[in-house]
């Protein structure tokens, strides 16, 4: 949990330092952090080219807004994430790319633990979403993943999985009230 | 959406998920920004659904991007593309840099009357000056006079550095954005100054921490023997 605070902290601290248009925390920033923000291009885009021009378009918008970060508000690694999610989300609509998803495995990384008192409550949430996450149903967990990263609609999601539009509405509803219900619970 | 009631928690909480998935119809998407233009409440449900989902994005395998990423991202935002678009740095032809340096030796007479300078180092962005460096051996003293700085990004400075062989850069302080500041010529490197290069690094506004820890390199100059004033008057 230390090591892990200690690295949200660095990151707080490099998204000072571009704030104040400092290269040298650009750089360490991007040592840090490129790899995982590269995977979430990665997964969006499913195209290496395209994700490696998304991840440059993010990190000039991270050097760029580094002022408007806000700790209260968001982890850095969240915050970073959100750049590069809606960068990606942004590019896969305009060229229209609409490939059906490999489905990737998730696989267990390293949890990216709060350094300051007011990001304790966002670190319990986020071991909180993983435990709720679990209890989602297959179809539930698919459906969100499918909305989080290829950016489909409803109508989109039931083309792709071939079932009626009203049973994926059902299953996201559903699980994000479920999800709702068991984040509330903890 | 148009069933919901933004105004009751429950309904938002659900607005909000769906909006971070995406998952909006144009219109819902519309009536909910508005809302979150002037909800707190909405805008902390966001939020905390930002970082619910995140761990979607933690749970995926971390993937190192190409090394041609880093260098683009340096190329597009690297200081010296500052100076380029400003033109700082784009020096005068040799000629035209003579001429200036010729031409402000009648100058510096008027500005330092009989202070007899030995050295001179311009620094030019295309035909302005922006500063002028002075040695005056007679005086041991370095004058470092602005003349039309260039604007600088905030919280950067600029800082002067003699470079001399064999031992770590000096610092002639930071350069000033008006009027004129001074330097001693230390004994250890009055000898060595004129055959020593200048620098010019970009620094924080306390400067770079000692000689072998500077910022990014700006410019480098050499110094421009002027002799005596009594040469040329």
């Amino acid at each position: 949990m230390s090591s892990d605070n200690g690295r949200d902290q660095k990151l707080v601290q490099h998204l000072e330092g571009c704030a104040c248009e400092q290269h040298g925390s650009l750089q360490k920033l991007y040592t840090i952090t490129s790899a995982h923000l590269f995977a979430v291009s990665l997964r969006i885009l499913k195209d290496r080219e395209q994700a490696e021009d998304c991840l440059q378009t993010a990190y000039i918008k991270i050097w760029k807004n580094a002022g408007s970060y806000n700790i209260a508000k968001a982890r850095p690694m969240t915050w970073m994430n959100t750049i590069v999610r809606n960068t990606a989300l942004d590019m896969l609509r305009r060229k229209k790319v609409q490939e059906v998803s490999d489905d990737d495995q998730l696989a267990q990384v390293a949890d990216n633990s709060p350094s300051h008192d007011e990001q304790l409550a966002l670190s319990r949430n986020s071991e909180s979403m993983h435990r709720c996450l679990a209890n989602l149903s297959d179809q539930q967990k698919v459906c969100i993943e499918l909305a989080y990263f290829e950016g489909l609609t409803h109508q989109e999601m039931a083309e792709q999985l071939e079932y009626p539009l009203g049973s994926v509405k059902t299953w996201i509803r559903r699980g994000l009230a479920r999800l709702r219900t068991c984040l509330s619970g903890i | 959406m148009s069933e919901w009631n933004l105004s009751d928690p429950v309904d938002r909480n659900e607005a909000a998920v769906e909006y971070v998935l995406g998952l909006l119809s144009p219109i819902e998407k519309a009536r909910f920004e508005a809302l979150l233009k002037v909800s707190h409440e909405a805008q902390q449900d966001v939020c905390d659904w930002q970082e619910h989902l995140n761990v979607l994005n933690e749970n995926l395998v971390p993937e190192k991007p190409s090394a041609k990423v880093w260098k683009n991202i340096h190329r597009e935002l690297k200081p010296e593309s500052f100076w380029s678009n400003l033109r700082f740095w784009q020096g005068a032809s040799a000629s035209m840099a003579l001429a200036v340096v010729l031409s402000l030796v009648f100058w510096f007479k008027g500005s330092f009357s009989g202070t007899g300078m030995d050295y001179v180092y311009v620094v030019q962005a295309g035909e302005q000056t922006e500063w002028i460096v002075n040695a005056s051996l007679n005086k041991e003293k370095i004058f470092v006079e602005a003349a039309q700085p260039a604007i600088l990004p905030e919280g950067k400075v600029c800082e002067l550095w003699l470079m001399v062989a064999g031992r770590e850069p000096v610092s002639l302080g930071i350069l000033p954005k008006m009027g004129v500041s001074e330097v001693p010529i230390h004994p250890e490197w009055r000898e060595a100054l004129k055959s020593s290069s200048l620098v010019i690094t970009l620094e924080k506004p306390s400067g770079a921490p000692n000689g072998y820890e500077m910022g990014p390199v700006m410019k480098k100059g050499q110094w421009t023997p002027v002799n005596k004033p009594s040469d040329y008057f």
